[in-house]
């Protein structure tokens, strides 16, 4: 892989107990891999063994990682996603649903003592404006992960698929154009996650949002996994792009490729701007990315 | 262009209207939604939609088709009112039909005497797997079925100890998950009825929901089969539904990641994305994508869905037969 010309990135799917192939396999890695010390030593190692960035969903799990590089003075270069939808809905659950998750939202927004977030959200539910309240949202996420890793690591902040997906069905281009908007408020390079790459480079050019402005992070793989609505047309949509700003997720397919093969198709890919792989143990991350750093 | 009313704007409301909006031909009209501050919201997130409180305001528009994607207790009355206020009788409900086999029967006797086309969202049906599995149990590849075990669990509400208002709301575990499991029992193997069930409960007041089951079950004469359902369990990061079905000749175990078959000495493993293509739009599960796709070409074409109101309706009387087996006094239903 051209290490030069494309990040490598650890990802956190494994500290999560996610598995594209099976819940089995994620249990079966075993709780180790969930604990924010052992996660933490993973992707240590894999920044040892070549990886210059961690892409991740933030979380406590995820935070208490970045608190533990931060005291091991190593926090790298951070692309994060946003929302973890699985813990807002587990907090939703035990807090009595979207009502209870707001206020509890809403409360930290104010304990962190945040005034951009208190301050979007206020004039957001005054003026019944959802991408000020969106604002506000953002700005509490990135307040959080800068409390724990640092204001100057945090280079890119994605919009997960769940919401991302969701709002480019329903043609929500002004959700799209807040979270621009707010990221580059900050300094901070706004990022889409998506399962539908083609579908969404059409309707940014359709919103006229300018493609260098943003990063996008979707699945690529040789067998196509996750590749919506195929792997022809991705690729198509790929190659077609202006810049180089896709960052690929799920080469490995969920583990059902080898490393070198899965290397040999993203390196023949064109505008990839990084590409994530996820490791679940220390040993894997040394084979991984020492890999990689070879090629 | 088939136009669409969605009522309920909660989370499959909007997965519906986002993958409905983006097939060619379909578009979504309006949306009901009862909540005031969502209303508000939502109108100003969706411009192009319209936004309505109520279904008298839903029938001023030209709407060919209705997704009725509100809370499970709100089924019965909506469905109800679908059927005797709006001119339109094509009708999806998001799963499971109502909150008791009365309330069913009772829609199912309203879509036969009305024309139309009645649906129940059971997507595990478009999952690749479970498709897999029923085009090979049909095949008799099993032989004479023998035994059937099956399981639904999640870890939606593990290590919580208190009744929560949310596991209430959603219909206690039966409704919420297990109707999924029964409804593919139901598809793969046949009819069957509940010979026991250990049935437990959390209750608060005068209100409790159904937390965990385990059953014994009788399918077509003398294959027995055991169903367990729990929303409690560790390590279920995401919903899943395993059945085990053994057969004279073989053994087949299927949950939505991969089957498992074996025959004879060989084991025969398919996963899930090997057996699955890309969607031309994906949200959450591309089963999602399938399930409105079929809805909507049989609204078009006017021809009959497998899982129409009557379909579903023998899974709501299942889960009443799970909680008549017991002391239980289910306020929900």
């Amino acid at each position: 892989m051209h290490k030069n010309e494309r990040l490598v990135l650890v990802g956190d799917n494994p500290f999560h107990g996610i598995s594209h192939v099976s819940q089995e396999r994620a249990a079966m890695r075993g709780k180790d891999v969930l604990t924010p010390l052992s996660a933490t030593n993973i992707v240590s190692t894999a920044l040892d063994y070549g990886a210059d960035a961690f892409t991740f969903t933030v979380s406590d799990t995820t935070l208490e990682i970045l608190k533990q590089l931060k005291k091991r003075g190593r926090v790298p270069q951070l692309y994060a996603i946003v929302p973890y939808a699985y813990e807002y809905v587990r907090l939703a659950v035990a807090l009595g649903g979207i009502p209870g998750l707001g206020k509890r939202i809403a409360k930290q927004i104010i304990k962190s003592g945040n005034l951009s977030a208190a301050w979007h959200g206020i004039r957001g539910i005054l003026t019944v404006d959802p991408a000020e309240a969106y604002k506000a949202y953002v700005a509490f996420e990135v307040s959080r992960i800068r409390a724990y890793a640092g204001k100057g690591s945090l280079k890119c902040l994605f919009l997960h698929c769940v919401v991302a997906d969701m709002a480019l069905g329903l043609d929500m281009d002004w959700l799209f154009k807040a979270h621009i908007s707010i990221l580059e408020s900050y300094g901070i390079k706004p990022g889409f996650h998506t399962h539908n790459f083609p579908l969404f480079i059409d309707r940014v050019k359709k919103w006229d949002i300018d493609l260098d402005r943003i990063l996008i992070t979707t699945p690529f793989n040789a067998i196509g996994m996750q590749m919506n609505p195929g792997r022809q047309e991705c690729e198509k949509t790929l190659r077609a792009l202006p810049c180089n700003n896709v960052m690929v997720f799920g080469v490995l397919a969920g583990g059902l490729l080898q490393v070198d093969a899965a290397i040999e198709y993203i390196k023949a890919l064109p505008h990839i701007y990084g590409v994530a792989f996820g490791v679940s143990t220390t040993e894997q991350a040394k084979k991984t990315f020492s890999m990689i750093s070879c090629q | 262009l088939i136009k669409i009313g969605v009522i309920g704007l909660g989370k499959m409301g909007l997965l519906h209207s986002s993958i409905l909006n983006t097939m060619q031909d379909t578009k979504i009209v309006a949306i009901c939604e009862k909540q005031r501050i969502v209303r508000s919201f939502a109108k100003r997130m969706l411009p192009s939609i319209n936004i309505v409180g109520n279904l008298e305001e839903m029938a001023s528009h030209t709407i060919d088709a209705y997704y009725v994607t509100a809370s499970v207790g709100a089924h019965y009355p909506i469905i109800k009112e679908v059927y005797t206020l709006l001119p339109s009788k094509n009708i999806f409900v998001e799963k499971p039909l109502c909150i008791s086999s009365v309330q069913s029967r009772e829609i199912c006797e309203m879509a036969v005497r009305h024309s139309g086309i009645p649906m129940v969202g059971y997507t595990k049906r478009f999952s690749a797997t479970f498709k897999k599995a029923h085009e090979l149990i049909n095949s008799e590849i099993l032989g004479d079925i023998v035994h059937v075990t099956a399981s639904a669990f999640s870890s939606d509400f593990y290590g919580t100890e208190k009744f929560v208002l949310q596991g209430y709301a959603r219909g206690g575990v039966l409704r919420d998950l297990g109707c999924h499991a029964i409804d593919l029992l139901h598809w793969l193997i046949g009819t069957f009825t509940v010979k026991t069930a250990d049935v437990r409960t959390k209750s608060r007041g005068r209100l409790s929901y159904v937390n965990e089951v385990q059953t014994i079950l009788q399918f077509n004469g003398s294959v027995e089969g055991g169903l367990t359902i729990s929303w409690c369990k560790e390590n279920y990061r995401m919903p899943q539904v395993d059945i085990e079905v053994r057969g004279t000749t073989g053994k087949l175990m299927v949950n939505e990641y991969r089957i498992e078959l074996v025959s004879g000495d060989e084991k025969t493993v398919m996963r899930k994305n090997e057996l699955e293509t890309g969607v031309p739009f994906f949200l959450g599960e591309s089963d999602y994508y399938h399930e409105d796709e079929v809805f909507i070409d049989a609204v078009r074409s006017n021809k009959t869905v497998d899982i129409d109101f009557t379909t579903a309706c023998r899974t709501d009387v299942i889960i009443d037969e799970i909680v008549a087996k017991t002391d239980v006094k289910e306020a929900y239903a």
